[in-house]
């Protein structure tokens, strides 16, 4: 069994792990206490261990931790921002799924989210053909995407949301 | 799901990485097949090689002439890229549909043309436009045009010490994709991919391919045939020429040499009936520079 001693810079963070060859980059991020990405189905198929890397959505259980080695990641604990009285403030995105009721079990909603941010930043106002598009990689078993359809779209008018909230 | 377990190496180049492979295991790209073929246990390599991170694999070069596409270039490098989408616009159509945006910024063309799924985007693509596959291998280096390359379900004419380097492709005037989703996975079901030229306003060279029905991606040598000479005109607007229609009728007809290809939500007959239909897009989307459609229902 070869390991390896990986770095990872993780929403800003410089960490570092020893990682078996196969250790899969949802399990070392979960590992390293980052447990927003989840681990759904394993097969690629979910998009619930939906992280940035390097600014793009990649399904965290469709990678090795050491193939990603030295790059920078984004779970989303990186994306509620400090609020001024301390404490986190929602990003927009998480406000909005909230207020639209974008989520029931919660359990599809990081990687919803980290698809969506990935979705604003390249396309601030996508039609919601797009947006259905572009969350295909993303299941939920609860809301029937009607409600995720509509939050994201409410965030395409607003285009602040695309970028960061810190 | 676990992946069992095996060494994993990063070659720093292409040499290192043939001297790896001819020590055994199998090549790591992009990852999105081989890590859940791993995790399901349908393969134990013992030996992973990563080329994922070879500078000299990644890139594409676009001129008026054609495209040359490193190995390692992401499906999401050659939707963005302009060239692509002038010079190969098959390639792109072909490239914006394969499975989600996660998938794409991750999934790479050498992989895909390498994996060969019957219901893989990219073969009927690279197929139809006369892709030429350039390979290094213990031997040294050597082309496998498309219409050598794939064998069946997850076969191809590489050697398992061989690395898939770069595609060639030769830049069309018009190129077409047309699919239809598959269900549960997502993949093309059925799909189309439709090549041509235009000379003194009538299809030059044209280059017809289908997948989902069949094993591998084949030509349509029947259609190919009768478009090849008609005038672009007749085949915009409403309806084809009537000899036309008859080709893309006996499109099913034209695969059924090979070995056909099903599962339990689309049988192998099934499949092979709802083509006609995908070539007729396939061509539709040539002409109007569309590109690509997708039928069917994902969720
Ligand atoms: C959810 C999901 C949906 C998908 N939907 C689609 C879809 O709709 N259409 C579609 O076409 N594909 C689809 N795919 C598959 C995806 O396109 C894969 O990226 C592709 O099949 C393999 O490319 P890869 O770079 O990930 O290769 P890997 O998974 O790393 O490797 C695949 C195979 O190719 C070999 N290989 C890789 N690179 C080379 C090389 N340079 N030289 C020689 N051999 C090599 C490997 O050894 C392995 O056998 C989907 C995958 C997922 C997870
Ligand atoms: S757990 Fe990674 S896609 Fe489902
Ligand atoms: S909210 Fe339960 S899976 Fe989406």
């Amino acid at each position: 069994m070869t390991t390896h001693d990986i770095t990872l810079t993780i929403n800003g963070e410089r960490e570092t792990a020893t990682v078996e060859s196969r250790t899969l980059l949802v399990h070392a991020l979960r590992d390293l206490g980052y447990t927003g990405p989840k681990v759904g189905c394993e097969t690629g198929s979910c998009g619930a261990c939906t992280v940035h890397v390097e600014g793009e959505a990649v399904k965290a259980c469709t990678r090795l931790a050491v193939q990603e080695e030295g790059r920078e990641i984004r779970t989303v604990e990186g994306l509620a921002g400090e609020g001024d009285g301390g404490g986190d403030v929602l990003h927009p995105i998480q406000e909005t799924f909230h207020e639209a009721h974008a989520l029931q079990c919660g359990y599809c909603t990081p990687g919803m989210v980290m698809a969506t941010a990935d979705l604003l930043e390249n396309d601030p106002d996508p039609s919601r053909e797009s947006i259905r598009e572009s969350l295909k990689g993303n299941r939920c078993r609860c809301t029937g995407y009607h409600n995720i359809v509509d939050a994201v779209e409410s965030l395409a008018m607003d285009s602040s949301a695309g970028e960061g909230a810190d | 799901m676990y992946p069992p377990e095996f060494d994993y190496y990063r070659p720093g180049d292409v040499s290192e990485a043939i001297d790896l492979l001819s020590g055994g295991g199998r090549v790591l790209s992009g990852g999105q097949s081989l890590l859940t073929e791993l995790k399901a246990r349908q393969t134990d390599p013992g030996r992973l090689i990563d080329v994922g991170r070879l500078e000299s694999l990644s890139g594409i070069d676009a001129g008026s002439e054609g495209v040359r596409i490193g190995a390692t270039t992401t499906y999401a490098e050659c939707v963005d890229s302009a060239g692509v989408r002038e010079a190969i616009p098959v390639f792109a159509a072909a490239a914006e549909h394969v499975g989600d945006p996660q998938v794409r910024n991750r999934g790479t063309v050498g992989g895909n043309l390498a994996q060969a799924d019957p219901e893989g985007d990219l073969p009927p693509a690279a197929l139809a436009a006369d892709a030429t596959v350039h390979v290094a291998g213990p031997d040294g280096e050597r082309t496998i045009p498309a219409d050598d390359l794939f064998e069946g379900e997850n076969r191809t004419a590489l050697e398992s010490e061989e690395l898939v380097t770069e595609l060639v492709l030769p830049a069309h005037d018009a190129g077409g994709y047309a699919r239809r989703i598959h269900p549960a996975s997502g993949y093309a079901m059925v799909s189309a991919a439709v090549v041509f030229d235009v000379e003194s306003e009538a299809v030059a060279g044209a280059r017809v391919a289908a997948g989902g029905a069949v094993e591998r991606p084949i030509r349509l040598a029947g259609v190919e045939k009768t478009i090849e000479g008609t005038p672009v005109a007749d085949l915009a607007g409403n309806g084809f020429p009537t000899e036309i229609g008859n080709a893309l009728d006996r499109a099913g007809d034209e695969v059924d040499d090979e070995l056909p290809y099903g599962d339990r939500h689309a049988s192998a007959s099934h499949r092979r009936e709802l083509l006609p239909a995908y070539v007729e897009r396939a061509i539709e989307n040539a002409i109007d520079g569309t590109g690509s459609a997708e039928g069917g229902e994902s969720r």
